[in-house]
């Protein structure tokens, strides 16, 4: 009988299944616990055990929509990004979408694609081809990073107008 | 045509703006090494010069070369690094050169220069701390030599001090920036 749950368990753990939802929820967990913080974990004077609902909250959908803005240079790298792309392309592409308002400087940009691979925003294009220009494409994580941007930018954006229509009438 | 000049510059910026000078003279950096600089006749103005720190030292790191390699696509020649300055340059044709665009990646490297300096300065001070010590200690039991109660612990103390406020002028840019960075994101 042990034997038997042994081996079930083996299984479980050695699916490709189990390392790709850990690997989800892992990653889910990493993003949300850098970029929530709710007014619980800082009243919450136990420290030594994580608060309840911020971990329910890090790993379900997330309560409150509070995270922190991208940067320019993050948030044009990661939409360039949509199509797989090298270095010189993503810096000729936030230029032409930007209309020559954002130019990337190769340290900045350098340091932007370390850090989005380091954070799994975006992962290495592997072509068949063996020129030594890396190719880079967004992943799901960074896509959903980018849609949940595109809606506080809205928000932004909305309250703006709004608010300023108000006082020029 | 080849042309050697020795120069020796304690303030990367002002050194930066010595090669753009020559650049624009005709003169264009080809190799750099402490303060020998190798100037070739070019059309003036025909690059633009730029210098970085750089987290290691040295052309043959493993993370440098990656660095460099990354930056040769990007159209940016690698002139020279000598310990963790790096010396690049892109043709002027193709635009305004600068290597750092948003607030983030600027304060990233003031800091690192920053923190290069007051390490120098602390590492200078701990030394000159140190011969103090060894010079009271010679004084009390009545031992005098020039040299070692002097001379080494008041230069190796104005080394720490010197290094301290060479750093003064990247602390004071560095603090500019992170006051902008409480109102603007990038």
């Amino acid at each position: 009988m042990i034997d038997l749950i042994s081996h079930f368990c083996n299984n479980i753990f050695n699916s490709k299944l189990f390392v790709n939802i850990t690997k989800i929820y892992i990653d889910n967990y990493i993003v949300l616990r850098y970029s929530f913080i709710t007014v619980a974990d800082i009243t919450s004077n136990d420290t030594s055990t994580p608060n309840q609902n911020f971990m329910k909250g890090a790993f379900l959908m997330p309560e409150s929509n509070e995270r922190g803005a991208l940067t320019e240079a993050v948030y044009y790298i990661l939409l360039s990004l949509y199509q797989p792309m090298h270095g010189y392309g993503i810096m000729q592409n936030v230029s032409a979408l930007s209309h020559g308002r954002v130019n990337l400087g190769p340290g900045t940009l350098y340091g932007a694609i370390n850090t989005l691979l380091e954070k799994h925003l975006i992962e290495s294009f592997s072509t068949d081809d063996k020129s030594r220009k890396k190719q880079y494409i967004i992943t799901t994580l960074g896509k959903e990073i980018i849609i949940s941007e595109i809606e506080r930018l809205n928000e932004l954006i909305m309250n703006g107008n709004q608010i300023v229509k108000e006082n020029v009438e | 045509m080849k042309h050697t000049t020795f120069k020796f510059f304690y303030n990367y910026e002002k050194e930066e703006r010595w090669i753009n000078s020559m650049s624009a003279k005709g003169m264009a950096l080809v190799d750099y090494f402490w303060a020998r600089y190798v100037f070739e006749e070019e059309e003036p103005g025909k690059y633009i010069y730029k210098i970085e720190f750089l987290d290691k030292m040295g052309s043959k790191n493993i993370e440098n070369i990656a660095y460099v390699n990354f930056l040769e696509d990007l159209g940016v020649e690698c002139v020279g690094i000598y310990m963790h300055w790096a010396t690049f340059r892109k043709e002027a044709k193709e635009g305004p050169f600068e290597i750092f665009t948003d607030l983030n990646s600027r304060i990233k490297s003031c800091r690192k220069i920053s923190r290069w300096w007051l390490s120098l300065a602390a590492f200078e001070g701990a030394i000159g701390l140190y011969e103090s010590i060894l010079a009271a200690i010679q004084l009390s039991i009545g031992k005098f030599s020039f040299l070692s109660t002097v001379i080494f612990p008041s230069l190796i103390m104005a080394f720490a001090i010197l290094f301290f406020s060479l750093g003064w002028s990247i602390r004071a840019k560095l603090k500019e920036l992170i006051k902008e960075s409480k109102i603007y994101e990038a």
